[in-house]
């Protein structure tokens, strides 16, 4: 510090509070012989007075104080140690997360020391929140049993109403830690870590997702022991709503680690079982390579998620390569990681563990990571299963080929009909269970548990019997699961083919199982089962097979519950699709009205239970060509939706109403009710549009419901725009060859036919056919359809020949295919008379007369 | 943790400022580290909730290093100093690389980043700033420290004063003279950015 320097710094302070007038003659005094010193001083002031905004405010934001922050920390962690909770006393933190400070506890009212480990919430998150998901979650966390999970024991609040959770205490380190320190070779290595995957599997089977599985959450203990830890803390820490916008909140706050998070997670999408399986990835690959995939320090959240979503990891014998160096605070090198570092620490030479890592290993850790969830191992276990094959020298699951894939195959070659029955299959195919039954099933286990909370609530029932409840709940899905697991684990699903008869295997295995073990079972689980098994044979064909195991499955429902209850519903619900499937119309139409008795029962007047009911089955008996009872039925629906709907329930309604009013408007047409049926139209639209948008497939559905109802009015110029529009949206949305497009198409094609225009009607027809023979298989009655309307606009024109062939053609496929009874073979051969006649050959018009059926002719 | 003895230490620090000093240089490259992420709040620095979560990285920070035994550190006065400065380096230096990514500076093609999308205003005046800080440390170390822990740390005077170990008022007047001087640095732009 110069002299000048400090002369300027004390005048500045002697002279800037003076009032301008005094600091000017001031400074005249004291700086006669050194002007440059008052200028100084003058500019000095001239800043000060201008500079009220400059720097006041910290750089990092209003409010934000170093001071303060740690300030409040010492504070807190003072009067925290020493503290009391419940029969516990705080005696060190030991850990800090994102989401608060671990303490040390002891047992203070024990004769011996019982040591646990207690996380303090950090202020500021929902204590509220916090403290109810606890209570649904502690009976799932109760069942936790595995020795290698650290069990979550207590949890509660403080005086000041932060929450607190109590876990068994664990004195280990971080596996990855452990192994090195102890120089573990990696047939050791890989033997802890199916112990991880085994306790991982285990919290899946019962529901609980860790979320942020990383070494640091996997400690070893002296015995040699890996504890996991935190399983279930994240789902009762985190803000999550029934849509599933925590991932949203987690992301923002990034409470996970980014390094062990998958690339649906760091996208914020909903976490499932399948985040576990890729963080178990990253970790065994640490384990086996001493490196990270990702190098992700020092770089933004923006960096991350590119790296991680887009890049693919290299594999672990080739990272192995890579030298990496960690640095001490001073810069000096901490420690360095290099090939002989990593091959030391594992009793191998580089190129030994390069050879070792290469292959197998390599393709075992890359299958847990994948970027699409879809196509890593299904399940925790499935990835500590091949583990097991790799230990045994048997071949591995983990090829470019994945099961996942084969699996793929194997549905295209099944073609199941049924949606729900392909799901199952495929869910229970892939090993274990599936990843999106499981996640339907902890919704429903969630909503079950939300709901029982609320009655409970409500009812001010004892928190035992809620306990009681909850656990009996858990017990279902969970014998459940081990049901499926014991079933469906086969070796030849995970062999290299799988057959198309193996579903049928399957579903006999499970079948034959239930026969024999199935009184082993809670009735309510018993009937699960059946349910779900009759509905695999229903999607695979045997529909005999089918109807025994529903119908038990009822029977058994009922004798439970009694009649009124929604799994009696579900039972009802099978048996009616199943019918369905069958051409039983009448059947199907029996076990629908059964279904809305119970529902009038158990919904009441206003519910949503009762409206699916009544669409059910106005819809049946609209297919079987009862109008009248189901335009009934769909009002009343319709009613009850709207009357909900000015009840302030706005929205939830929008889909049921959609479906509604659609099928509401068709039978009205066939009515005969036109004006009704098209205001209803109308209404769809306007309804669709707002709700989805202009380009949504409903929208464009609606569009196109609007032009029939026009068209069948013969307003014909009226509905010719909303047609073109339908075939102008959906070939933008979903390409020119798209069997929605070949339907717009022929509707042009009857609109064309009306207005008299043959020949325009003649090039709509065969560009729909051409998309119907392409999409379709040959018979279907689409074909047929195009078929024979555009021999009716060749017949128009004169074109017999033409005509002819294609009829006849069309009608020896269909004689095939279908009966002479359908209505879609009378059709075709009504044409062809027609086209005798018009013809002039009333000798082949008499034979075909003849061929008709004989009702028909009466 | 810091016992309650160890808390009156702060009050001795004037004996003792420069072992203080050596310790926050010491301290300083583990507090960085830890800090790093707050160059995202700092750009997003707008509105209440991202001081919260500024505050929140300082606060695990904290805990981290206080639980580490090998930290070269006693006190909250050594972290607070540690972390200002560390603070003002992280800034510093991710204005600099936003600037040169955004003018694609060492060649590279200018890649979408969305921590660029916020405004530019501070940049300039920050690394204006950082320069001027600095030459004013080669002046007067103790006014140039001032600044760091009131802009950078957030601090108020008194605070300031007190892990300085120089009396309230002698604190207030080294910032005064300070802010006068570094803003006229600033405003005179010796140093231009365009």
């Amino acid at each position: 510090m110069t002299e000048q320097w400090q002369r300027a710094d004390r005048l500045f302070h002697e002279v800037v509070d003076l009032p301008p007038n005094e600091r000017k003659k001031y400074l005249d005094r004291v700086c006669a012989t050194d002007p440059s010193l008052r200028e100084e001083i003058e500019s000095l002031i001239a800043c000060d007075e201008g500079g009220h905004d400059f720097i006041d405010k910290p750089a990092l934001g209003e409010g934000f104080s170093l001071q303060t922050t740690a300030a409040s920390i010492e504070a807190s962690d003072e009067s925290m140690a020493g503290q009391a909770i419940g029969p516990y006393r705080l005696v060190r933190p030991i850990a800090t997360g994102g989401m608060g400070v671990v303490y040390l506890a002891v047992r203070a009212d024990d004769e011996y020391e019982h040591q646990v480990a207690i996380k303090l919430v950090k202020p500021g998150m929902d204590s509220r929140q916090i403290l109810k998901r606890f209570r649904l979650e502690r009976q799932t966390l109760a069942h936790l049993d595995h020795p290698n999970i650290a069990k979550l024991l207590d949890g509660g609040a403080m005086n000041d109403g932060r929450p607190y959770l109590i876990m068994e205490y664990i004195d280990g380190i971080p596996i990855t830690e452990y192994c090195d320190q102890h120089k573990l070779p990696i047939a050791e290595r890989l033997l802890l870590f199916e112990n991880v995957c085994s306790a991982v599997h285990c919290a899946h089977q019962n529901l609980v997702i860790h979320r942020d599985l990383k070494p640091a959450n996997i400690l070893v203990t002296k015995e040699g022991v890996p504890k996991l830890l935190d399983f279930g803390v994240a789902k009762v820490l985190s803000a999550e709503t029934s849509d599933g916008t925590q991932a949203a909140t987690a992301q923002a706050s990034r409470l996970f680690t980014p390094e062990y998070a998958s690339p649906e997670q760091l996208r914020g999408l909903p976490m499932t079982t399948a985040c576990d399986v890729y963080a178990l990835g990253v970790i065994l690959y640490e384990l086996l390579t001493g490196h990270r995939p990702y190098q992700l320090r020092h770089r933004s959240p923006g960096e991350i998620d590119r790296l991680v979503c887009d890049l693919d990891p290299e594999k672990p014998s080739t990272v192995m390569n890579r030298v990496e160096r960690h640095f001490h605070s001073d810069g000096t090198v901490r420690r360095a990681v290099t090939p002989e570092t990593v091959g030391h620490t594992r009793r191998m030479t580089p190129e030994s563990l390069r050879r070792r890592l290469r292959g197998d290993l390599d393709n075992i850790v890359l299958m847990a990571m994948r970027k699409d969830p879809k196509r890593r191992y299904a399940s925790a276990e499935q990835l500590h299963e091949d583990l097991c094959r790799y230990r045994e020298g048997r071949p591995v699951l983990a090829r470019k080929d994945t099961i996942r894939y084969r699996t793929e195959k194997f549905i295209k070659r099944n073609k199941m009909g049924v949606t729900a029955a392909l799901l199952v299959a495929c869910s229970l195919l892939v090993g274990a269970v599936g990843v999106a039954r499981e996640t339907r099933r902890t919704r429903i286990q969630r909503d079950a548990a939300e709901a029982n909370l609320l009655r409970a609530e409500q009812a001010e029932l004892s928190a035992e019997e809620e306990a009681k409840k909850a656990r009996a709940e858990a017990d279902t899905v969970r014998q459940a699961m081990e049901f499926m697991k014991d079933i469906f684990k086969s070796p030849t699903l995970v062999a290299d083919h799988i057959e198309p008869d193996t579903a049928q295997d399957i579903l006999d295995r499970g079948a034959e199982r239930l026969e024999k073990k199935g009184a082993k079972y809670h009735p309510v689980v018993r009937a699960t089962l059946m349910d779900t098994i009759g509905w695999g044979y229903m999607g695979a064909g045997s529909h005999d097979r089918a109807r025994k195991l529903i119908e038990q499955g009822l029977a058994l429902r009922v004798e439970y519950y009694g009649e009124n209850h929604t799994d009696v519903l579900e039972s009802l619900e099978s048996l009616a699709t199943l019918n369905h499937f069958k051409g039983d119309y009448q059947g199907a139409i029996d076990c629908r009205r059964r279904a809305l008795a119970i529902s009038r029962e158990l919904g009441g007047p206003d519910s949503m239970m009762l409206v699916i009911a009544l669409g059910n089955l106005g819809t049946d008996l609209a297919e079987t060509g009862d109008y009248v009872e189901a335009e009934s039925l769909l009002a009343e629906a319709l009613e009850i939706a709207r009357r909900a709907e000015s009840d302030g329930q706005k929205g939830k309604w929008d889909k049921a109403k959609v479906f509604l009013i659609n099928n509401l408007a068709g039978l009205r047409a066939y009515l005969g009710r036109h004006e009704e049926s098209e205001a209803l139209s109308r209404e769809l639209l306007e309804m669709t549009r707002e709700r989805y948008g202009d380009e949504h497939p409903r929208t464009i559905d609606a569009v196109q419901n609007l032009g029939i109802e026009l068209l069948r009015q013969k307003k014909i110029s009226e509905a010719e725009p909303l047609l073109q529009k339908s075939l102008t949206m959906r070939r933008k949305l979903f390409g020119p060859k798209a069997a929605v497009v070949g339907k717009s198409l022929h509707l042009l094609a009857l609109l064309e036919r009306r207005r008299g225009d043959y020949n325009a009607a003649e090039t709509y027809c065969r560009q729909a056919l051409a998309i119907r023979r392409a999409e379709l298989s040959e018979g279907s009655p689409r074909i047929a359809e195009a078929e024979t309307l555009l021999a009716a606009c060749l017949l128009k024109q004169d074109r017999f020949e033409e005509a002819e062939r294609l009829l006849l053609g069309c009608y020896s496929v269909l004689e095939k295919a279908r009966t002479r009874a359908s209505p879609i073979t009378q059709a075709a051969m009504h044409q062809l008379i027609e086209l005798y006649e018009a013809w002039d050959k009333p000798d082949e018009a008499a034979r075909w007369r003849e061929k008709l059926p004989k009702e028909e002719d009466s | 943790m810091s016992t309650p003895s160890e808390r009156n230490t702060t009050r001795l620090l004037d004996r003792a400022d420069s072992e203080v000093r050596s310790k926050t240089d010491a301290l300083l490259p583990l507090v960085y580290e830890e800090l790093k992420g707050l160059a995202d709040f700092y750009l997003r620095a707008e509105g209440p909730a991202h001081t919260l979560q500024a505050t929140a990285l300082v606060h695990e920070a904290y805990l981290r290093l206080a639980k580490d035994t090998n930290a070269c550190w006693k006190n909250k006065a050594h972290f607070v100093s540690a972390a200002a400065s560390a603070i003002r380096r992280i800034l510093i230096e991710h204005s600099r690389r936003r600037r040169r990514i955004k003018r694609g500076g060492d060649g590279h093609r200018v890649i979408f980043d969305e921590t660029l999308l916020v405004t530019e205003a501070p940049d300039a005046d920050l690394l204006a700033l950082d320069e001027a800080l600095s030459h004013l440390t080669e002046i007067d170390s103790q006014k140039a420290r001032m600044v760091e822990l009131r802009f950078f740390g957030g601090l108020t005077v008194d605070e300031a004063a007190e892990i300085l170990g120089i009396s309230p008022r002698t604190a207030a007047r080294e910032w005064r003279f300070a802010k006068a001087w570094l803003r006229r640095e600033v405003l005179q732009g010796d140093t231009c950015y365009d």
